[in-house]
């Protein structure tokens, strides 16, 4: 009696263990388009058998444990695989909005701008007596200092973008260390009894993956219950404690810095979209900008510098420098004190005083020769000429002719009116502020296209057209256009050069992602003949219960 | 390996995003019809096209600077042509009045005549091209002549106008007043004062030239110029120019000695010392000159008819005659430059065209090879859906009923 209800159990633990077999299929197939699901399997195995006279004899079966069908070594190979292509993305991401930016090919960028400006003077150089011809050349350079305004607003723009999305990324980061400490409690605690909890482990994995996109992490050990995220030595997540990210706003870079909230160490990254965020915003577009300001800054003092010793179709009467010195008693040549933009170098420029006759008197001034070299020394020296005095307020210099007297400027060897702002064409000193000076804005007479008075003299207009071939960029390395086609090549073949390496890149990912769903994924085909099989299994073992049954009944009634 | 129907799934959907990048790639250069939209498509193109832009815009400027220079030196050719026509007919006139034939009434008819030759000269050297007066030099809102009391006053300057005909290629296009109208120029030159070229910082002492003062007498006024102050050569040159005397003082070619130049056409010049002084002397311009050019020989004609002398209308007719020539070397130099324009438009164009050609060549799309290639990655689309749509319709399950 003893071994028919020992059969019986046998049957009875078989269809239990059927049943939870099938509804490990069930779950498999309920989770077959769950994000980062893992597939499991009910591992079934013999119970201990019975001793009996004929030697130990089966005791049926049992579910010994819930499998989850992974290869932790696929896993993390996706996981670096996903943290490097979302680096390259993100990447490729900032340089196609820089690349949005330059916008060329065009013929309305800063390229056709420039080329049009030169052009303007050219125009102008052929026939200077044309007012029209000056209005347009102070138009194009309006036009020409826009372009230059708004491409560098449109970085800086860019950058504050990339700051703002750096505080998206360091939310979003937060989020999930927090999500991980939180599911290494919960997985302790149901773990406790030694089982492991696979949808629990499943969601943690997925949440170490999305992390990993944002920034570069280590795992300890991923079949830890514990896990522990390190990211270049500072423990993120361990165990139920982990440690936040948190934004500091930077008074220098007028940026955000990311720094770890427990320690204070300034965040290490070397991966994942932050890493990218953080390249764009501090290397990248930054690099760009002061190429811009290089171009603008270099235009601008090549064409102020050969502007300021010509002259319009009329004198000034009165004219106060743009730029103001900080310290008016020490050299010229000493920005870090005077603040100016640019340093005058040794040399001289000359003043033409001329009566409402026409009389004309030329003294030539000699700059940083020993003598005239503050501001306060050039006031000095423009104060003991005939017929016009020179005064020096908020550290602008202004010099003002008698009345019935007019003056003009020539030949100046030191850019020393190039560097105060005195008849220049430009105003500015960068990207960010370049302009038409508001002298010749005000009063096209002003623009200087001659060397004279002479209303046929187009001489400077022409020299300032030439400075269209000349080297000034760089020290002498590159024309204007030159170097700001090479900035935009560079641009081009950064960007292409980033989508080939995000493209392969997602195609190493594919593959990883084919083999991990390969060994994890849900196949209903599968699960279908599972179901068979299971049901199979489930259908003999009510079937030998009915049979030992009807043995019980049989033998029951023998007895009776 | 084993196949999940999610990894089908999701290998499908990746097939079908790509596709769609595709297409939509080439729809956009189709639309746009352009092979470069972004400079990472082709960044070799892009720095190819910007270049090509830049050179396109500054050979249209080219080509305007090169119609505008044209038109002036037509405009110069024109004049210096009727000027031609004035001396022609003031040698006929000179020959008739020269011969014995001819009466003291003959010769004052013959002087009005001289005299209309004259003004009719003096408009055409204020010819203007639209407002710009084309002889004055780079004085182009000034008529470049006044008629003063004993002359024409030349009042523009002898600097030149140029158009920049290709890429840092100036040409002159204009021709100053004293050059075409008074040439051979009407000018006194003291050569070799200095053995090597001067500066106007040189100094008199340096070239043993004792201080002193000139005199300068031009048409019917004479200045004195005190120079006794003067240290260098350059104080020498501003104080003569100065002077209101009507010359010009500059260096001479290769700066070895000053030229005097004569403003008033139709003048004599004469430039002595103020004794004791020897300056004028020492500098070398201590000399005279007479009136030249078509306007000096046309005032010369007409003085030499109004005084009814032979010999003078002889010799006044000579020189007509080799003002003729020397006008037509001037012409001879705006008709080459003319031609030269002529040539660089010629060339220009056929640059402009194989220009725009080869930035079309690197920029525009081949629309023909774009469409074969659209309907091709529209086929490769839409059997990848169908692919896709077979691909959720069967499992296992549809076959265990």
């Amino acid at each position: 009696m003893g071994n028919l209800l020992g059969s019986l159990y046998i049957g009875s633990k078989s269809l239990a263990a059927q049943l939870a077999a099938m509804r490990v299929i069930g779950h498999n197939i309920a989770n077959a388009n769950t994000e980062g699901y893992t597939r499991q399997e009910l591992i079934l195995q013999t119970s201990i058998p019975d001793m009996s006279p004929v030697g130990p004899i089966g005791s049926g079966v049992e579910a010994a444990a819930i499998r989850r069908m992974r290869d932790s070594f696929v896993e993390a190979r996706l996981r670096t695989g996903m943290e490097t292509l979302a680096r390259w993305e993100k990447k490729y991401e900032v340089l196609s909005d820089l690349e949005v930016v330059f916008a060329e090919p065009t013929d309305d960028g800063l390229s056709a701008a420039m080329t049009e400006f030169w052009n303007r003077w050219r125009d102008l150089a052929g026939n200077p007596e044309e007012h029209g011809l000056r209005a347009s050349v102070i138009e194009q350079g309006a036009t020409l200092a826009n372009t230059f305004q708004y491409v560098y607003n449109d970085l800086r723009q860019l950058r504050e973008n990339l700051d703002e999305s750096l505080s998206l990324s360091v939310m979003q980061a937060n989020t999930y260390i927090r999500q991980i400490a939180a599911l290494n409690e919960q997985i302790v605690s149901a773990e406790l009894s030694g089982d492991v909890a696979p949808d629990l482990r499943d969601q943690r994995q997925l949440l170490v993956q999305e992390l990993s996109t944002i920034m570069d992490v280590d795992i300890d050990d991923s079949e830890a219950a514990n896990l522990c995220v390190r990211s270049h030595g500072e423990r993120v997540v361990d165990g139920p404690h982990y440690m936040q990210l948190e934004l500091q706003y930077n008074v220098d870079t007028q940026m955000q810095d990311v720094r770890w909230a427990g320690t204070q160490a300034p965040l290490t990254v070397e991966g994942g979209s932050l890493y990218s965020i953080l390249e764009g915003r501090d290397t990248i577009v930054p690099a760009y900008m002061d190429d811009l300001s290089q171009l603008a800054q270099d235009l601008i003092l090549a064409v102020n510098r050969v502007h300021s010793s010509g002259r319009g179709s009329i004198d000034f009467s009165a004219i106060t420098s743009l730029c103001g010195v900080n310290n008016t008693a020490v050299s010229l040549a000493n920005i870090a004190e005077t603040g100016l933009a640019v340093a005058p170098t040794s040399g001289s420029f000359q003043i033409i005083v001329t009566d409402s006759s026409g009389q004309a008197q030329t003294t030539t001034i000699s700059v940083l020769d020993g003598v005239t070299d503050s501001l306060d020394a050039l006031a000095l020296r423009i104060n003991s000429l005939d017929h016009i005095s020179a005064t020096i307020s908020e550290g602008k210099l202004t010099v003002s002719a008698e009345s019935g007297y007019t003056f003009g400027f020539a030949n100046d060897t030191s850019s020393v009116l190039a560097a105060l702002g005195i008849n220049t064409f430009f105003s500015g000193s960068g990207a960010d502020d370049i302009s038409v000076a508001p002298g010749v804005a005000a009063d096209a007479r002003l623009v200087a296209a001659g060397l004279s008075l002479d209303a046929g003299d187009g001489d400077n207009a022409s020299a300032i057209a030439e400075l269209e071939y000349s080297l000034t960029v760089g020290s002498g390395r590159w024309s204007f256009s030159d170097f700001y086609r090479d900035m935009v090549t560079g641009l081009g073949v950064s960007v292409q050069e980033t989508g080939r390496f995000v493209a392969g890149q997602e195609n190493v990912v594919n593959q990883i992602a084919d083999r991990r769903a390969s060994i994890s994924g849900v196949s209903v085909d599968e699960e279908a003949a599972n179901i068979i099989k299971y049901q199979r299994a489930y259908e003999a073992s009510a079937q030998f219960i009915a049979a030992v049954n009807e043995m019980i009944e049989y033998m029951l009634l023998q007895m009776m | 390996m084993r196949v999940t129907n999610q990894m089908l799934m999701d290998n499908a959907l990746t097939a079908l995003a790509r596709s769609l990048e595709k297409m939509e790639r080439t729809q956009e250069q189709l639309t746009t019809g352009r092979r470069i939209i972004r400079s990472s498509d082709d960044p070799v193109g892009t720095s190819k096209a910007m270049g090509y832009r830049a050179d396109l815009a500054r050979l249209s400027q080219f080509q305007s600077n090169l119609g505008r220079g044209s038109s002036w030196l037509a405009q110069t050719d024109a004049a210096l042509s009727s000027i031609g026509d004035l001396l022609t007919r003031a040698t006929s006139i000179a020959l008739s009045q020269a011969s014995a034939t001819a009466t003291t009434e003959t010769r004052t008819a013959a002087a009005a005549e001289v005299q209309g030759l004259l003004d009719e000269a003096m408009l055409l050297a204020n010819t203007r091209f639209g407002d710009r007066y084309i002889f004055s030099g780079e004085r182009t809102r000034t008529a470049p002549f006044v008629e003063a009391t004993d002359g024409f006053l030349y009042v523009g300057d002898a600097d030149a106008i140029t158009e920049e005909i290709a890429s840092g290629q100036y040409v002159q296009v204009n021709m100053d007043g004293l050059s075409a109208f008074c040439s051979p120029a009407s000018a006194i030159e003291g050569t070799g004062i200095s053995g090597s070229p001067m500066t106007s910082e040189t100094t008199l002492a340096d070239l043993g030239i004792t201080p002193g003062s000139i005199r300068i007498a031009n048409g019917g006024q004479t200045t004195t110029i005190v120079l006794t102050a003067a240290t260098t050569i350059g104080d020498v040159i501003d104080a003569i120019n100065d002077s209101g005397a009507r010359v010009t003082a500059e260096f001479n070619t290769g700066c070895t000695g000053l030229v005097i130049t004569n403003l008033l056409a139709g003048a004599n010049l004469a430039i002595s010392d103020v004794v004791p002084g020897t300056m004028a002397t020492d500098l070398g311009i201590a000399d005279s000159c007479g009136p030249s050019g078509a306007l000096g020989a046309l005032v010369d004609l007409k003085a030499a008819l109004e005084a009814d002398s032979t010999l003078s209308i002889q010799s006044a007719g000579q020189n007509v005659e080799q003002t003729s020539s020397e006008l037509l070397n001037n012409r001879a130099t705006v008709g080459a430059k003319m031609s030269r324009f002529e040539m660089a438009t010629d060339r220009l164009d056929s640059q402009l065209v194989s220009l725009t050609e080869m930035l079309s060549d690197n920029e525009d799309a081949d629309l023909a090879r774009l469409a074969t290639e659209y309907s091709l990655q529209q086929t490769a689309y839409q059997t990848a859906l169908a692919v896709a749509g077979r691909l959720a319709q069967s499992t296992l399950l549809d076959f265990l009923r």
